[in-house]
């Protein structure tokens, strides 16, 4: 390298630290105050609720496996973590979402257009493990290769310990 | 042919106007470069050079610089005066310069009124923000795009209004003239420009005068809006658009009326009402029934005279969610029960009557009693296309009748009340009866399963649409979209009292994602001067194919609520592969990967807060909801959008 390249390059890095320090102190300066978001009409009154935004990280990520990045099952958005003293109805609600049941039966086990509320009071376990394996109308089969008969025995504990609804009386939005 | 082409040869002298243009221009700037350079002589390949103004370049005498002459009007000009014949009252376009002669007479001479031009981000949104203005509006909204680009842009949206049988008028550019293109109008420039769309249109042309356009431009909107409906599209030339033609030598713009609507022949409707007198428990099954407000009135009239039971498939507003007649909670019982099925523009009438098992192996059976009459009334018989499949499986029907559905209603109820007799009307009215308990015995169901969940989180789709029936009830609303209120199953349509024409926009058509965003925000449009709450319930999955409608709403002053409805997946496409693992045998639970829209999750309170758009959320717990609805609902009755992002369970 020539002493007239080494020079331009001191020169420049001379300069870079200058601008760098006039960066930090501008920036320190800027700081605090922070643009509020454009709205085009002012915001809720800050007594009102604000609900508590999400967490960044995903509610529950598992390690890669060696299928790589999408080698893992993926974070199911079905029903909320469960709050239970049975770890059985814990591990129910972590299989009712990995198994996808919540899809058709959704998050709670409550039915909705493409399947029927299975919880709370689940038809018995024998009729209900006889039915994931050999459904009679649009449901797909599930095997004990892909869900074992403890698996299910899970899941049936996740929906027996499905709350009641309030009394629709009780429910002011849904009277008549 | 135009009154300027056959006074001179216009196309002699525009294409002389461009050579000594260019030729001046050219000067021009080696003039200029000269002066900066010091050459003599400009390279052989110049390098770029900023041209300069220099006394020596503007010494040159000037190319035969053109503007309109005081006794000329623009081909575009012109074309704005057909299209005001027409009354469009917006034009959604996302500029192009293909269509800038329009673009430029629509602004100035036109003034920007009838149509207002409504700045788009993207042309699907152009679209589909059409598709939802006509059905709130009951009239076509014109849609400016380029020719190739654009009108790619614009084909899964045109689709949708194709298999809704929606009349969106479509104008696109395209300079002809291969002679005439500047370079980039080569990639723009097309042989056939309608083509990549033909089979899903009803009709195109490519006016090649003034005199054509003007026919062809009432032509095809009165093929748009005769049913069966469908867009149409229109090539102007750019040419065409941007020449000067003579104010004394304007063509005529033809006066035709819109054609009436086709009626059933006289034997079939008689026949069918005699049917429909005889039978014991008929059900009316309809679909794009109600073409206008007054299509409700006239199915509410017909199913009381007969006693029927009525299952609306919700393609349109047809029918009142809570009449006592309204069988559509139990729609397959009451097809289970009927022995006369009435297919009242019923678009997959087969799948009405019979069910198919989505199975490893499929199969299919009747879910209509052997021995049940069937008959269908639809302009579907009138309008078959070869490519597409939207024709659906044939059903065997006792007696089908090509005709409008609602154009048919009148003779149809005048010739039932010709056939009813007293004994027939003592029947008809113990049938209503039992129908009326099968459906409030539906509604109680409804509401209890709605119950269930109430105060879980994420939020339950049926809290979602209690809590905003709760804000809106007392308000003249309009629910312009909603993807899950489609579905039969749908939370407001079991919860709300739908009894208004406009109250429902119906659904996409075509079944292509990316409609719900963009149609809300036309049907908004069209609900505006109504002074009407236009809310919809919003998809996460949906906004994400072109989000900038929201800044199309927040520009334009466009009142409306979205709720999203986020459920973080493409959840129908991930249970089709969740199933395919169950038939397969495998890993049921990486049937999730590629539909999931989490990590990151989407803030679509900060995407609509971008762009002027007042927003809240996410929200996740129940409790929070009904305040923030309150609060953006202020907002819209201001005259602005808001969006209130909700973390809804999976449907």
């Amino acid at each position: 390298m020539s002493l007239r390249v080494l020079r331009i390059s001191r020169q420049a890095f001379v300069v870079f630290l200058i601008t760098l320090v006039s960066a930090v102190v501008i920036s320190a300066q800027i700081r605090p105050t922070p643009q509020a978001p454009p709205r085009r009409t002012p915001p809720p009154p800050k007594t009102a609720p604000q609900p508590k935004r999400e967490s960044p990280e995903p509610e529950e990520k598992k390690p890669p496996t060696d299928r790589g990045s999408e080698g893992s099952a993926p974070q199911q958005p079905g029903p909320a973590p469960q709050v239970s003293s049975d770890p059985a109805v814990n591990a129910g609600a972590a299989l009712y979402r990995k198994n996808g049941c919540y899809e058709c039966h959704v998050n709670d086990g409550q039915g909705g257009p493409q399947g029927p509320r299975l919880g709370p009071n689940p038809i018995p376990l024998p009729r209900f493990v006889a039915y994931v394996r050999n459904p009679a109308g649009d449901m797909p089969p599930f095997t004990a290769k892909v869900v074992s008969d403890d698996d299910l025995a899970k899941i049936y504990a996740f929906l027996q310990s499905r709350p009641a609804p309030p009394q629709v009386k009780d429910i002011p939005l849904l009277a008549p | 042919m135009s009154g300027a082409r056959k006074s001179k040869n216009p196309r002699l002298e525009r294409r002389e106007f461009l050579q000594k243009g260019a030729l001046a221009g050219a000067a021009a700037i080696v003039g200029s470069s000269a002066e900066l350079t010091g050459q003599t002589s400009p390279p052989a390949s110049p390098a770029p050079t900023t041209p300069i103004m220099t006394a020596a370049g503007e010494a040159i005498g000037p190319g035969e610089v053109q503007v309109l002459r005081d006794n000329q009007r623009s081909g575009s000009d012109f074309m704005v005066d057909v299209l005001k014949t027409l009354g469009f009252e917006y034009v959604a376009a996302n500029p192009g310069s293909s269509f800038r002669g329009l673009h430029e007479s629509i602004i100035n001479y036109g003034g920007n009124k009838s149509p207002e031009l409504i700045t788009c981000m993207h042309e699907e949104s152009a679209v589909a923000m059409a598709h939802g203005y006509f059905k709130a509006e009951g009239k076509p909204m014109l849609v400016a795009a380029h020719g190739t680009v654009g009108l790619q842009h614009a084909s899964m949206a045109l689709y949708n209004a194709w298999c809704d049988r929606v009349p969106v008028y479509l104008v696109i550019g395209n300079y002809n003239d291969a002679a005439v293109r500047r370079p980039a109008e080569w990639y723009h420039g097309v042989q056939d420009a309608a083509l990549m769309v033909r089979d899903f249109t009803k009709w195109d042309d490519t006016p090649w005068s003034l005199t054509h356009f003007a026919e062809s431009a009432v032509r095809a909107y009165n093929v748009a809006v005769t049913p069966p409906m469908a867009p149409v599209v229109l090539v102007l030339d750019g040419i065409l658009q941007e020449e000067g033609v003579d104010i004394n030598k304007l063509p005529a713009i033809p006066k035709t009326p819109i054609p009436a609507a086709p009626q059933g022949d006289s034997a079939s409707v008689e026949q069918a009402a005699r049917m429909l007198v005889a039978a014991e428990s008929p059900v009316l099954v309809v679909d794009r029934l109600a073409r206008t407000p007054n299509g409700m009135k006239l199915l509410v009239e017909l199913a009381e005279l007969v006693g029927a039971g009525v299952i609306d498939q919700t393609s349109r507003m047809n029918f009142p969610t809570r009449h006592p007649l309204n069988q559509s909670l139990r729609a397959a019982a009451a097809i289970g029960d009927a022995d006369l099925i009435v297919g009242l523009e019923v678009a997959d009438f087969w799948a009405s009557v019979n069910a198919l098992r989505d199975q490893l192996h499929r199969s299919t059976r009747r879910i209509a009693k052997p021995g049940a009459k069937m008959i269908t009334i639809t302009t579907g018989d009138l309008y078959v296309r070869a490519n597409y499949q939207d024709f659906r499986r044939l059903q065997d029907v006792d007696l089908a009748i090509a005709a409008d559905g609602e154009a048919t209603l009148p003779p149809l109820i005048d010739a039932v009340k010709r056939l009813a007799t007293a004994d027939r009307k003592r029947a008809i009215q113990e049938r209503a009866t039992k129908l009326a308990d099968a459906n409030r015995v539906a509604a109680d169901r409804a509401r209890v399963n709605a119950s269930f969940a109430w105060n879980a989180g994420p939020v339950s789709t049926a809290r979602l649409a209690a809590e905003l029936w709760a804000q809106i009830k007392m308000e003249d609303w309009s629910l312009v979209s909603s993807y899950y209120t489609s579905d039969l199953g749908g939370w407001p349509r079991r919860l709300w009292n739908f009894d208004k024409p406009y109250q429902w926009l119906g659904h996409a058509g075509g079944g292509g994602i990316g409609y719900g965003a963009p149609a809300s925000v036309g049907g908004a449009l069209a609900n505006k001067k109504h002074g009407r709450l236009s809310v919809a319930i919003q998809t996460d999955g949906d906004l994400m194919y072109a989000p900038g409608v929201l800044w199309t709403a927040a520009h334009h002053r466009i009142p409306l609520l979205s709720v999203m409805n986020n459920n973080r997946a493409y959840h129908m496409e991930l249970m089709h592969v969740q199933r395919m693992c169950n038939a397969r045998n495998r890993s049921v639970d990486r049937g999730a990967v590629g539909s999931q829209i989490t990590d990151p999750n989407i803030d679509y309170a900060k995407l609509a807060s971008s762009m002027g758009v007042y927003a809240e959320g996410p929200i996740e717990n129940p409790a929070d909801l009904g305040p923030a609805l309150k609060r953006a609902i202020a907002v819209v009755k201001r005259g602005e959008p808001a969006v209130v992002d909700v973390v809804t369970q999976v449907r």
